[in-house]
């Protein structure tokens, strides 16, 4: 089964850890990704920062074009990974080692692709 | 040329009622989406539809497994595109494009890893 | 363990009226294997769970007035596959779907092997599932009880419940969560969360608002019988004993718990109507999981809870060795609640002064918990602070929603 596996922070909570300390976790990812090869589809992409993001939103006549991100939620997608697992189990057990989660403020959301 | 993400985000509302035959619309919306691209010389790379938030499923430190999704908003992410752009205006021109009726999209640059190890 | 020969016996051969609880008795036996195998069978465990819970509510419909058929199993079975094919036909795809289904005659025996339903509870007991729908959950598709009678349980609306299962269901096969029994590392974790189901199904059964203390016994009766299916499916798992024993020692109290509607604090109950039997067979059971080595909060509970079951009135307990195995078990589950439950202990051991400390120290996240209120009650009372102690049990009472946890506190505040 392919999962979508989300990788969010809350940028005001992650801001409470030390710099090395962010550091060090974030070159463990690196590791992280290689360790993980095989259930890696091609399908994946690591996002600049937030405030790199620029919204269009419709609902009107014409799409309106803003800067910053679509939702206001505290919590912001940092980037994201399709995998191809037999189940959810083993999706989370592998999402369990994402070097990030020990950073505050750090969660990883699993949904399924949709196949059509 | 770049790499930028498009993320849809859209009120998982607008598709829970639409009737069946709207599905077969926001297919072709998508399709046409797919072939503008081209036509204004972007790429895509990748693209994804995600299965409804209630199949969301957040670990958060600890390792601790929850229902639902972590990022909690009216507007959830239902799907994304990976496209190829000139730079950032040429990316938004496109994603102006992208069929997103229930909410809106949001575009961010892809970080190189080519040249970031991370 | 199987208890369905002797029901339909009972039941004079199927032809006498059957009883609620003969009725609970005979679908929870059944309900799990044939959720499982008819998940097998169509893979898809919510047509399954539709088809056989649909099933249930017809038999419990029938057999409350024509009686229990004699194969009870063979019945629901039937009537299931026949609900099955009946939604699949409302599909539009159905002869696909009927020409994929094996042969029910070829397929794997509906009465197979017991465990079947284990790897189908924890596929309602996963982590991926809220607590609340967990629950609604197994009570459903492992116990057969009907959607109203989860809503008389847990005191939420039947829509609510009916949406949640939906839902649990639903996202189990989306999700691609798999119906098996967790191995190696993952498994202490996931089973304690399917025995912390099993602990809260016991206890809601005794907190039914406006019911009485001896009201809804059924909901116990099926916590203890579920308790015992995993304990006996999974024989070297220490923990799934320690809940079995410490439900038992529970059960064994309930006649003297409740008396005429009325609830009897453990230090007055009568000892006269403890169930011995239960009691040994408890402390049996938690001998049985002492021997396996491997402690655990649900032993230590069993444990505090044998230490109770000792005493010949509620002048003799040995608060010491409480206090020491509540030590004991803070060092697995550092809730308030248990910590609660040892100031209790620290009363007796400590006096009522370290006691009133400690609950204090809880107020932050217990204010609104009717027992916080009655706990910190009885500590000032002892304390001879008898108007701030009238407060707290007049504050415990407004929150209290059990008519005879209501009583027993209103009874306090008249003294």
């Amino acid at each position: 089964m392919k999962y979508v596996i989300m990788f969010t922070t809350t940028p005001e909570l992650e801001a409470a850890a030390s710099p090395e300390q962010v550091e060090q976790a974030y070159r463990r990812t690196y590791d992280w990704f290689g360790t993980h090869r095989e259930v890696m589809t091609e399908s994946g992409a690591q996002l600049q920062p937030v405030t790199t993001a620029t919204t269009v939103s419709h609902g009107g006549d014409e799409p309106v074009v803003a800067d910053g991100p679509f939702s206001e939620a505290r919590e912001v997608i940092g980037g994201f990974q399709v995998i191809d697992v037999p189940d959810l189990d083993a999706a989370i057990a592998i999402v369990k080692t994402w070097p990030l989660l020990e950073l505050p403020g750090v969660a990883v959301e699993i949904r399924p692709i949709v196949v059509y | 040329m770049s790499q930028f993400a498009i993320l849809i985000y859209e009120d998982p509302s607008f598709y829970e009622t639409m009737p069946p035959e709207g599905w077969a619309t926001v297919v072709d919306a998508h399709h046409t989406f797919t072939e503008r691209v081209s036509e204004l010389g972007g790429s895509l790379t990748g693209g994804g539809a995600l299965a409804p938030v209630t199949t969301a499923t957040t670990i958060t430190g600890g390792g601790t497994v929850t229902d639902g999704p972590f990022v909690r908003s009216r507007e959830a992410l239902l799907g994304y595109y990976v496209v190829e752009a000139r730079d950032l205006e040429h990316a938004v021109e496109l994603a102006k494009l992208c069929p997103a009726s229930g909410g809106g999209v949001e575009v961010r640059p892809l970080v190189d890893t080519a040249t970031n190890p991370f | 363990m199987n208890e369905t020969d002797g029901a339909a016996a009972e039941s004079g051969r199927g032809h006498a009226a059957a009883s609620d609880r003969l009725l609970a008795r005979v679908i929870r036996e059944e309900s799990a294997r044939i959720v499982a195998a008819l998940t097998g069978w169509l893979g898809s465990l919510d047509l399954a769970e539709e088809a056989v819970a649909e099933a249930i509510e017809e038999a419990v419909r029938q057999w409350r007035t024509r009686g229990v058929p004699p194969n009870p199993g063979g019945w629901l079975t039937q009537a299931a596959r026949h609900n099955a094919i009946d939604r699949l036909r409302r599909e539009k795809r159905y002869r696909e779907k009927l020409a994929l289904l094996a042969d029910p005659a070829d397929a794997a025996p509906l009465t197979g092997e017991p465990d079947e339903r284990l790897p189908l509870l924890f596929g309602c007991c996963h982590p991926a599932i809220s607590p609340d729908a967990q629950l609604a959950l197994t009570l459903r598709a492992i116990c057969g009880l009907t959607t109203a009678q989860i809503a008389r349980a847990t005191l939420a609306p039947e829509s609510t419940v009916a949406q949640r299962i939906v839902r649990a269901k639903r996202k189990i096969g989306a999700t691609g969560i798999p119906l098996r029994i967790p191995e190696g590392s993952e498994r202490a974790a996931r089973l304690d969360i399917v025995l912390t189901v099993v602990s809260v199904m016991y206890s809601e059964a005794h907190l039914v608002a406006g019911g009485d203390a001896a009201a809804d016994r059924d909901l116990a009766d099926d916590a203890v019988w579920l308790a015992r299916v995993v304990a006996h499916e999974l024989p070297r798992e220490a923990e799934a004993q320690g809940l079995l024993a410490l439900l038992l020692f529970h059960r064994a109290r309930e006649g003297a718990r409740a008396v005429d509607g009325e609830l009897i604090l453990l230090a007055d109950q009568d000892r006269a109507r403890w169930d011995r039997r239960l009691i040994a067979e408890a402390q049996a059971v938690l001998e049985k999981a002492a021997k396996l080595r491997r402690p655990g909060r649900w032993q230590l509970h069993a444990a505090i809870a044998a230490c109770h079951s000792d005493t010949r009135d509620g002048g003799d307990t040995d608060w010491l060795q409480v206090l020491t195995l509540y030590d004991m078990l803070l060092a697995y589950d550092r809730s308030p609640v248990v910590r609660l439950n040892r100031a209790v202990a620290l009363a007796e051991v400590d006096g009522p002064q370290a006691a009133l400390d400690e609950v204090d120290a809880l107020g932050r996240a217990l204010t609104g918990y009717h027992l916080w209120h009655a706990v910190r009650a009885r500590m000032l009372r002892h304390l001879g602070r008898r108007d701030e102690a009238m407060a707290e049990d007049l504050r415990a009472l407004e929150l209290t929603a059990n008519d005879a946890e209501r009583r027993l506190l209103a009874a306090r505040v008249d003294r």
